[in-house]
């Protein structure tokens, strides 16, 4: 055997030998962590909460054993969608901010910065105040809509006769997000009281009321996108170094640009629609995988929507449980944490420009 | 002796299963979210609103066990206008906190075993549809059917419907008493207005509006409105400070809610922030007869009816004031 530095990577190889991957490391151990504290989280979470359950209980009622209806009923028509919901809404949110970082290439784009959620977030407070009446399983297809507008109101106007800026697509973001919240705000002032609370309570980010129906529409919509994503990841990689190296290196770029585009706003705005806008998890989940781990783009997006996930599960089961029944909405933990790196990262950056 | 203590032992059997069974019959109720079977008596309700669910349900005398509530700068949990109306809260009461009316726990609704949960407009569609796999979850719009349609349907719902309708009855031969004494209600105008201690903004109520009891009381005395109010589109309205005055009528109503920070002196303070001057461009303030009144305790209840009614009785019948002239 050869004493040599053990190796930073391996490869997994088919039977036939006809597809090979190649995996890093720490990067597939840092995965296979996060994966051993998104089943802890999700377990505890399971396990938690205002109806006293048993943890042999929550088992057995997982095992398909009934001991009453009302655990039946806590675990498997409360606890679980919720779980998994928020798993699922935060991995669509960090994959959401990991494609606009790589896509507009400035490490401080989010969904919820540039304008994307807040375009979902008008659109579906629109439909309430405005169109109570409607059914609130249209609120994806409307949440689609609105982001879609949004970032395509942003490419336009951030789009100069040199082409795309990402600056300029960060700082129209901004602007534009600015000002839909103007517009969701005088949406609230002026719409009816009642309609406006239940707007409100949507808008904090929680994710009380998932039910399985919720569960089956982000299920679906990840099954369609994460698949997509992991197709054009290395092209990703090669856009990276910018859109003429990228050219250069045999990246179909306009397809891959637009493609990123539309990933990134179908994954927050299908999470948005579930479960309201949810601050900061995809600006933190990126940045907290590339630090745990550099690897490739597909195992970066991997780590990152590992991490999304844990972080809203997190949130989800503090909120819910830490000041019980008081309920905490995920998405002001969410800030509450966001913020602060938010500041980091910006503290960071100007060090690192000023030297 | 053993006999004795088997014949016990069965009729002890025999009651603790006819009791659910006894719960377990139900009628057919019309909600604002559809119809659903309804214990005929329930044993076991969940409020998710305390001051619109909550306090009515309690004053009828109905086996309220769970309640939303809202937080204080404490961290204590209490029901709005609970102890101002009816001298109950979670603390002195048996009625458990389940999370505030926007963020209600679900499982603290289940862990209760309710037989029945009501719920108000504020009440998100979907926590309601989650909570139907635990209790029958009404859905009662207090907006559409205004107070005493309100307090009918607890009433219905609860199977309190006598009790209610005699206090009803005797509310409004009071109301019937002041309309006399006061001659002409119909010529007095009377102005609602809210304004929060930072003072940033002031909300107009019509009086067909949704301001609780008093609203309700100014609706059965048959007062008028201020015509700017009348021609208001909206029942409530984000309000100018630069058209205050056109609020002026012989009595205005400033409600403000009952907390640490809203005082009376310092809900004043609010009026004179959002509009310095304001009480010079009123005469009713000139003449003292503008009102600061205690929002909270007139909540959709039959006592805050009566307390409204007692309260303006006691300030424009039973006292000389100056008419409002245009």
């Amino acid at each position: 055997m050869s004493s040599a530095n053990p190796p930073s990577q391996f490869v997994l190889r088919s039977p036939a030998e006809r597809i090979a991957l190649r995996l890093p490391v720490r990067g597939t151990v840092f995965a296979g962590l996060l994966v051993v504290c998104l089943t802890l989280v999700s377990c505890v979470s399971l396990a938690t909460g205002s109806y006293g359950v048993a943890l042999s209980e929550v088992w057995e009622t997982l095992r398909g054993v009934t001991i009453s209806r009302a655990i039946d009923n806590v675990v498997w028509e409360f606890r679980f969608p919720r779980t998994i919901c928020a798993a699922l809404v935060g991995a669509m949110m960090a994959l959401s901010g990991a494609v606009l970082q790589n896509a507009t290439r400035n490490s401080l784009a989010d969904p919820s910065l540039v304008g994307i959620s807040q375009g979902a977030a008008l659109a579906v407070v629109g439909l309430t105040v405005m169109f109570p009446e409607l059914d609130t399983g249209l609120r994806p297809w409307i949440a689609f809509a609105g982001s879609i507008l949004v970032a395509a109101a942003i490419r336009a106007l951030s789009h100069t006769r040199q082409g795309g800026s990402t600056i300029r697509f960060i700082l129209m973001g901004i602007g534009l997000s600015a000002f839909i919240s103007s517009l969701t705000s005088i949406l609230l002032t002026y719409g009816q009281i009642d309609r406006a609370m239940a707007a409100l309570a949507w808008l904090a980010g929680s994710i009380n009321a998932a039910s399985w129906n919720d569960v089956w529409t982000l299920a679906g919509w990840t099954a369609v996108l994460f698949p997509a994503l992991m197709l054009i990841s290395r092209s990703m990689s090669a856009m990276r170094f910018g859109e003429a190296a990228a050219t250069g290196l045999g990246a179909p770029v306009t397809l891959v640009r637009n493609m990123q585009l539309a990933i990134a706003v179908g994954f927050a705005a299908i999470a948005t629609s579930v479960v309201g806008p949810l601050g900061f998890v995809g600006l933190i989940a990126p940045h907290a995988a590339r630090r745990l781990a550099p690897a490739g783009m597909g195992l970066h997006l991997v780590l990152t929507a590992l991490l999304g996930a844990t972080l809203v599960g997190l949130a989800d089961l503090v909120g819910r449980a830490a000041f019980a029944p008081t309920q905490i909405p995920a998405g002001i933990l969410t800030s509450l944490i966001g913020v602060p790196v938010f500041v980091l990262l910006l503290m960071r950056s100007r060090h690192q420009s000023s030297h | 002796m053993h006999m004795t203590k088997l014949g016990t032992l069965v009729v002890a059997l025999a009651l603790a299963f006819s009791i659910p069974a006894m719960a377990q019959e139900t009628r057919s109720f019309t909600a604002a979210n559809g119809t659903f079977d309804i214990p005929v008596a329930p044993q076991r309700i969940v409020a998710l609103n305390d001051q619109i669910v909550a306090l009515p349900l309690y004053e009828l005398g109905a086996p309220v066990v769970g309640s939303a509530g809202r937080t204080d700068a404490d961290g204590n949990h209490f029901m709005r206008g609970g102890m101002d109306t009816l001298g109950i809260d979670f603390a002195n009461s048996d009625i458990g906190y389940v999370g505030g009316f926007n963020a209600l726990d679900v499982e603290a609704i289940a862990a209760l075993q309710p037989d029945l949960i009501i719920g108000g407009p504020y009440t998100d569609a979907a926590v309601a549809e989650q909570l139907q796999s635990v209790a029958p979850t009404l859905i009662i719009n207090n907006n559409e059917l205004g107070i005493i349609e309100t307090l009918r349907t607890f009433a219905d719902i609860t199977g309190k419907t006598g009790n209610f309708e005699a206090r009803l009855a005797r509310y409004q031969s009071n109301v019937a008493r002041t309309r006399e004494w006061l001659e002409t209600p119909e010529d007095i105008s009377v102005a609602m207005t809210f304004v929060f201690p930072a003072g940033e903004e002031m909300w107009v109520y019509k009086h067909t509006g949704n301001l609780g009891a008093i609203a309700q009381v100014v609706r059965d005395l048959g007062f008028k409105e201020p015509a700017a109010v009348a021609a208001l589109a909206d029942n409530e309205t984000n309000y100018s400070a630069e058209l205050i005055q056109d609020l002026d009528a012989d009595f205005i109503f400033g409600f403000y809610r009952q907390q640490p920070d809203a005082t009376p002196a310092t809900v004043r303070a609010a009026y004179e922030t959002f509009a310095p001057g304001w009480c010079q461009a009123l005469t009713a303030c000139q003449n003292g007869q503008f009102l600061l009144l205690p929002g909270p305790t007139f909540g959709p209840t039959m006592t805050g009816l009566d307390l409204a009614l007692e309260l303006i009785e006691s300030n424009i019948t039973a006292r000389p004031f100056t008419p409002f002239e245009e």
